[in-house]
């Protein structure tokens, strides 16, 4: 059930045609009966970026996972891409969705032993023959070229050869982008990529992230706990309470007020 | 009494901890288990002031070692079997505990809830001991170093299979998921996450292995598996003494030799 649904979910609404993502009724239950999310609706178009926010518990990140069937539903339907699915997507659907989709965690699930630029290459994994991307000493000239240019998009070139243990922070989250952005996803999910780090780091990744997904056309969905970044790297921001949308709106038109309101209990 | 003292009376744990009465009867069973045991099999003073003569006269005998060349060239040949059933078998062994770990390790194993069926599996293959094995393979494929090499096999799957299987149970799960994500198959996340993640403690376990395969190798031979064993049992079958000598001194450098090499290579990749 949607408390508030206003210019910008009936916007996304009024086009189905660009919607890349559509929920119905998303109801989603862990093992002890407690709905996290309770009737989500709403529409994702290609190209937008959208924040979402919300309280811990909120059901932020489990959303995120149901869209590209991580998480099985427990009602209602999700469609990513245009494939529409109940529960769990089947294996070749699910290979379909999340061969389209870059993830990138909030301590940036790294292969620790790995070099930046073996991390980064695996983000050809879920590709069809996708095993030699394992490492980037096997991997094909051009993914392995592909993976060095999206490590210099990050700004991250001269640390290929680093191993992921030994970056900070924030080059460590800047290299899971170059991860996500390495083949061209179409929908590039974050659970909160900019938790991790300091503040400055944080508004670096942010910006990096909005910059590159805007210039790629690459649709953006994001949780964060920070509203500065909510509002200030997405075009629409869409706030979750209870496991129900509390509202969803244009970025700019969101007011300090309504923020404080998604976090009182 | 102060009251710091009464509130320490009150909320500090005591010197010793209470025991329940199961805990205190548990205790008192495994005590007797312990002074039962070593009343019936452990050597008593009397045994021990009859044997240390025997075995006086036995090293006696055994002085000096023979160092006739034709016989240290045949103790080199059989140490170099040796060596190879333990290298080939801990190589085989490795290669084909990966597999076998990756199916018994929970939470990361495609086999689902058939994971249980490879744990017992390599429970089998560590449980059993190796001389047993040693005779089977005896029995099963004849005297000698394939059945040797077939034992140090079975060994290392049973000691590496446990112990990669557990690696991979606690390897790091946010990059596991990360490549689930983005459509990564199972295949690809154990190549991808999940053995770069426990290369340093599998290069590890493998050193341990190749270690305990060599001690093992040399025993082999006593039950007709191949190696340096089956010389000393010969040795000490017909009394040549001299040439038992020689043979366990030989043991022992190797066993030395490797256990240094190994440590080496530990602390290389510590």
């Amino acid at each position: 059930m949607n408390a508030t649904l206003d210019t910008a979910a009936a916007f996304a609404a009024a086009e189905p045609e660009k919607n890349l993502i559509v929920t119905e009724a998303l109801k989603k239950a862990y093992g002890y009966g407690q709905l996290i999310l309770d009737g989500v609706d709403l529409a994702v178009n290609e190209g937008e970026a959208v924040a979402l926010i919300g309280a811990n518990g909120s059901g932020k990140s489990t959303l995120l996972k149901c869209l590209i069937g991580l998480h099985p539903i427990t009602a209602g339907a999700v469609s990513t891409f245009g494939i529409r699915f109940e529960g769990t997507p089947k294996t070749r659907e699910k290979a379909k969705i999340r061969r389209q989709v870059g993830f990138v965690f909030q301590n940036h699930g790294l292969v620790r032993r790995l070099s930046a630029l073996s991390n980064v290459v695996q983000g050809r994994l879920g590709q069809p023959g996708g095993l030699r991307a394992v490492h980037q000493a096997i991997a094909p000239a051009e993914w392995r070229e592909a993976a060095f240019q999206a490590l210099d998009e990050v700004g991250l070139a001269d640390k290929a050869g680093a191993r992921a243990d030994q970056l900070s922070g924030g080059q460590a989250q800047r290299v899971a982008i170059a991860r996500a952005l390495t083949r061209r996803p179409r929908l590039i999910i974050a659970d909160e990529p900019a938790a991790s780090l300091d503040p400055a780091a944080g508004h670096e990744v942010m910006a990096l992230f909005r910059r590159l997904a805007k210039e790629s056309g690459i649709t953006l969905i994001f949780t964060s706990h920070d509203m500065e970044h909510a509002r200030d790297y997405s075009d629409r921001v869409i706030a979750l309470k209870n496991g129900c949308i509390h509202f969803d709106r244009r970025s700019k038109d969101v007011r300090d007020g309504a923020l404080e309101e998604v976090f009182r209990d | 009494m102060t009251e710091a003292s009464a509130r320490m009376v009150k909320y500090a744990p005591g010197r010793m901890p209470s025991l329940s009465p199961f805990h205190f009867t548990m205790i008192v069973a495994a005590a007797a288990l312990v002074l039962v045991s070593i009343g019936n099999v452990s050597p008593s003073l009397e045994r021990l002031s009859d044997g240390l003569p025997r075995m006086a006269n036995l090293v006696g005998r055994m002085m000096p070692p023979n160092t006739d060349p034709d016989f240290l060239w045949r103790v080199t040949l059989r140490l170099a079997e040796t060596f190879q059933i333990a290298i080939a078998g801990t190589a085989i062994g490795v290669i084909l505990s990966l597999p076998i770990a990756w199916l018994a390790a929970r939470g990361v194993t495609p086999a689902g809830v058939f994971y249980w069926f490879f744990k017992a599996l390599i429970s089998l293959f560590r449980t059993i001991p190796d001389l047993i094995w040693a005779l089977l393979f005896v029995s099963a494929v004849g005297l000698g170093a394939v059945a040797g090499t077939m034992t140090i096999i079975v060994d290392t799957i049973g000691f590496c299979g446990r112990f990669f299987a557990e690696a991979m149970e606690d390897s790091d799960k946010e990059p596991q998921e990360a490549l689930e994500a983005i459509g990564a198959s199972r295949f690809s996340i154990l190549f991808g996450a999940i053995i770069p993640d426990v290369m340093p403690s599998m290069i590890n376990t493998a050193l341990f292995a190749l270690e305990k395969a060599v001690r093992s190798s040399v025993v082999l031979g006593l039950v007709g598996a191949g190696g340096i064993g089956q010389e000393l049992k010969v040795a000490f079958d017909l009394f040549q003494y001299q040439n038992a000598a020689t043979i366990i001194l030989a043991i022992f450098i190797i066993v030395l030799v490797m256990e240094h090499i190994t440590d080496r290579l530990r602390a290389k990749l510590g």
